[in-house]
């Protein structure tokens, strides 16, 4: 097995407010993970400057810029152009996740999702990653 | 010159390809009468040649066309001016047993012994036609269905999002994770609950939206008068009003004026106007609720003064799902199919739903509600 460090930091962008709130109990009270939520695309991605993120959750209908916009920035950067991103959204048919899949997200996590698993359900796309 | 047996040769060919050819082909003389058909022609209009020859070309066409075709060929031996010469077109035929056919003509002019005749070219072309009245029908079908395929995926989109908070919630506050937290509970008890309000009112939104769609809205149409109506409406919203901390005030609204509408599919536009004009406005300022008598009828106004509707997103504020494109309003809440549900019951009315918008004035919407005749509904009483 090859030998990396666990996951610890995870940026979360979403711009819907009540979702992020319970999203960082989840993450942060309830995983365990270093955890900052970013309400819109310019602000997460301002955010990472500064948080070095190892894993970013991506909402994918935001007003503005929305998470695929998000996610081409993401791969344009030369820090994070590997890190893993993960689409969470509520656009969960078939088609859609697929989609999602081949703009370049190494995961789609589907809304409602489920908040005493979500840390772990991170951990393990993280595991996979670093396996692969 | 040619030797006699190239002569008849070259007649056979002709024939055959006139007596072969898909097209039909009719020529006729300067008085429109028929001189020859061929074949595919005499399918075409299914006639035999003896009933054609001689007889005016006009038979072969529709009222009123049959009418008029003497004048043109008079009119243009006459002036020049062509109507179908030279200019393939498609017009209409007309069959022995009545039946009126889509057909492509080509006229052409030749002079014949210093006689001038015309030849026309007829190309059946109701089946092409008919295939493609049917591929603009498969294709009206296949775009509607994307519409519907379209909005299913949206309404499933936004009725998920309040659910993931409502779910997320409960799923945490049931696990025990926050028993000691008293304060996080708390929070997650009113995301539980608030988003449970909007999960009930974007049902009803869909519900209306589907109703207006397949025009089973019921409205019970009563007269009532206009200023205890909007009264009410001010009433009714002042919880609305007071957390955006916006005061509605009823402006001037002539006592005599009364309206004919359903009052609780009213209320429900009046509702979406006034939250709008809250959510929309700066805190401490006044939304204006008037109403005036006009050349058609009457309009109500509601008047605030916000920062306007964005120029770009003016024309799309009636659609469905639609919400000017910025995170500030996002987080104010709604979904965008107030103003569409609100337009669909003004028409029903026959109204008029507009608004006008500047960065500097605010936005103002109005309902203008038609006077009809002494039968009819919307009357202005004296
Ligand atoms: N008075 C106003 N001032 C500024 N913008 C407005 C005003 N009224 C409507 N809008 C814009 O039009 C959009 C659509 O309004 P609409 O009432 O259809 O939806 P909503 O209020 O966002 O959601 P809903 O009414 O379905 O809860 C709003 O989101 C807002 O962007
Ligand atoms: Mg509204």
């Amino acid at each position: 097995m090859s030998h990396h460090e666990s996951l610890e930091r995870v940026l979360y962008i979403e711009d819907e407010e009540d979702i992020r709130i319970v999203a960082d109990i989840a993450l942060k009270t309830i995983g365990g993970l270093d955890t900052r939520c970013c309400a819109s695309g310019p602000e997460g991605l301002a955010a990472l400057e500064t948080f070095p993120a190892q894993l970013i959750l991506l909402d994918v209908m935001m007003p503005g810029m929305d998470g695929p916009s998000v996610l081409s920035e993401i791969r344009n950067n030369e820090q994070y152009q590997n890190t893993p991103v993960v689409f969470i959204t509520a656009k969960v048919q078939a088609d859609e996740v697929d989609q999602l899949l081949s703009l370049g997200a190494n995961a789609v996590i589907s809304k409602p999702f489920e908040p005493m698993d979500m840390a772990q359900k991170l951990r393990d796309i993280w595991e996979d990653f670093h396996r692969a | 010159m040619p030797k006699p047996d190239a002569v008849t040769d070259l007649l056979n060919r002709s024939k055959a390809i006139l007596e072969t050819m898909v097209d039909g082909v009719i020529t006729i003389n300067n008085k429109g009468l028929i001189d020859t058909v061929n074949p595919a022609a005499e399918r075409i209009f299914g006639y035999q040649s003896r009933e054609l020859l001689g007889r005016n070309v006009s038979m072969l066409m529709p009222s009123p066309y049959r009418e008029e075709h003497d004048g043109y060929i008079h009119n243009y031996l006459t002036t020049g001016t062509k109507k179908v010469i030279d200019i393939g077109r498609e017009v209409r035929g007309q069959r022995k047993n009545g039946d009126i056919f889509p057909m492509e003509l080509a006229v052409s002019e030749m002079l014949i012994k210093g006689e001038r005749m015309f030849t026309g070219i007829v190309r059946d072309i109701s089946e092409r036609k008919d295939t493609e009245e049917k591929l603009r029908e498969a294709m009206r079908r296949v775009h509607e269905q994307r519409i519907k395929d379209e909005f299913i995926s949206t309404v499933s989109h936004e009725l998920r999002t309040p659910l993931t908070s409502i779910k997320a919630s409960l799923d945490i506050l049931k696990s025990g994770a926050l028993t000691n937290d008293p304060e996080k509970s708390g929070t997650l008890i009113d995301i539980a609950q608030k988003n449970s309000e909007r999960l009930l009112l974007l049902i009803n939104d869909i519900l209306d939206i589907s109703k207006i769609e397949s025009e089973k809205m019921q409205y019970r149409i009563t007269r009532i008068p206009l200023r205890s109506f909007l009264e009410t409406a001010i009433s009714d919203n002042r919880v609305y009003g007071d957390k955006y901390q916006v005061r509605y005030v009823l402006g001037e609204c002539p006592d005599h004026l009364t309206i004919d509408v359903d009052p609780d599919r009213m209320m429900q536009v009046m509702s979406n106007l006034l939250s709008n004009a809250a959510k929309f406005s700066p805190l401490n300022t006044e939304v204006y609720v008037s109403a005036e008598e006009t050349e058609h009828g009457v309009r109500i106004v509601v008047k605030d003064q916000g920062k306007g509707i964005p120029e770009e997103f003016q024309p799309h504020i009636f659609e469905k799902f639609t919400q000017a494109d910025s995170s500030n309003q996002r987080a104010i809440g709604g979904t965008g199919l107030g103003l569409h549900i609100s337009k669909a019951i003004v028409e029903h009315h026959e109204g008029e739903l507009s608004f006008n918008s500047s960065v500097k004035n605010g936005t103002e919407f109005y309902i203008d509600l038609r006077k009809k005749d002494r039968t009819g509904a919307y009357n202005v009483t004296p």
